[in-house]
């Protein structure tokens, strides 16, 4: 009986609550609309955006992005998300695609021809291969080189000359000692060997 | 009559290695001849580029070109003197690597014989090149300049593969 009563009465409560409840929350979100709108024209206007523009000013002079980044440098968390980050496979998998893609290929090929194409055109350039072909490693290079092939040319002049001398003399020797025999051979007789 | 056998002519041994061709000789006199041609035309026209700027009398003109012919002779023939008489190479020999000697010692000629050789190859060209065939048929490939002034010309061993 006395269950029944105060169930009764709770919803005879909530039934009297009821109409004020909607009408609460009707103004909640009236009111957070027109909140929202407020903080939207706010942040639009021109007074917000030079108030955010001050604040971050102040938050740059007093130096916060450089420790928040000095100290995201030395949090040994970093380090271990980058070292995790590059020994796995979508890391490898992902640099792969990047290297071998048309963008990269092309990108490689335009920033090559531009270095060819400027590199004539730096007086340092120059002044290297100056530096360079003087150096006396390369003197000696080129030097010794020449002095190779000249020595190569002579040698092959040298022995083929000597090889000359031989034939000729062969041929005299062959053609005094026919002359000597009478001569010559007869026509059809085979030719004399001289060794 | 009797029939007379066909005159035997003794052909030579082949000549050792040591002694020089006819080819290989040429080929040095020929780098020789170069050498001192182009330093007598450099000279040559050097001088006669300064002479001309002078207004030289016609007789002056022909002393000075008889002069210039007899210091051309004296530079030729010194030339190939000279080294014959001291090193036995001359450039081209250098370069061919071949060395004029005594026939009868491993010694230098001398100014001497170097002079008579000079004259030997004037003669030897002088009488249709023949003194320079002789080398072709000589055991010892001797021309008559060699025999004229006892020397031999012999091949000179690259002394760098020697030395490694």
């Amino acid at each position: 009986m006395l269950e029944t009563a105060r169930s009764a009465g709770a919803r005879s409560v909530e039934i009297v609550l009821l109409p004020p409840r909607i009408v609460l929350a009707a103004c909640v979100a009236v009111g957070e609309r027109v909140a929202a709108g407020a903080v939207e024209e706010a942040l639009t206007s021109r007074q917000a955006a030079a108030l955010v523009e001050r604040i971050a000013d102040r938050l740059l002079a007093q130096g916060l992005a450089e420790r928040f980044i000095e100290r995201l440098l030395e949090a040994p968390e970093l380090e271990r998300l980058l070292g995790v980050a590059l020994d796995s496979p979508g890391m490898e998998r992902l640099v792969t695609r990047a290297v071998e893609s048309r963008l990269t290929e092309a990108t490689m090929a335009r920033l090559i021809d531009d270095a060819v194409s400027r590199l004539p055109q730096t007086e340092a350039l120059w002044a290297l291969v100056d530096e360079v072909a003087q150096s006396p490693a390369v003197l000696d290079a080129l030097t010794a080189q020449s002095r190779g092939v000249a020595d190569d040319v002579a040698s092959d002049l040298r022995q083929r000359s000597r090889d000359a001398d031989d034939w000729l003399e062969r041929t005299a020797r062959r053609v005094w000692h026919r002359r000597g025999r009478g001569g010559g051979a007869a026509p059809g007789m085979p030719e004399p060997q001289v060794p | 009559m009797t029939a007379t056998a066909p005159r035997r002519i003794e052909v030579a041994d082949a000549p050792a290695s040591g002694e020089v061709g006819l080819i290989t000789r040429g080929i040095a006199f020929a780098i020789d001849a170069i050498f001192v041609d182009l330093v007598a035309w450099i000279v040559g026209g050097a001088l006669a580029i300064i002479a001309s700027v002078f207004d030289l009398p016609k007789d002056v003109q022909t002393v000075l070109i008889a002069v210039g012919a007899a210091a051309a002779l004296v530079w030729i023939v010194g030339y190939f003197a000279v080294y014959w008489a001291t090193t036995g190479q001359t450039l081209g020999n250098r370069i061919m690597q071949i060395r004029v000697r005594s026939a009868d010692a491993d010694a230098p000629l001398g100014l001497g014989r170097a002079l008579l050789r000079v004259f030997g190859a004037f003669l030897s060209a002088l009488i249709f090149f023949l003194g320079f065939a002789m080398i072709v048929v000589d055991p010892h490939r001797r021309g008559l300049l060699d025999h004229i002034a006892g020397t031999i010309v012999v091949h000179v061993p690259d002394q760098r593969s020697h030395s490694i």
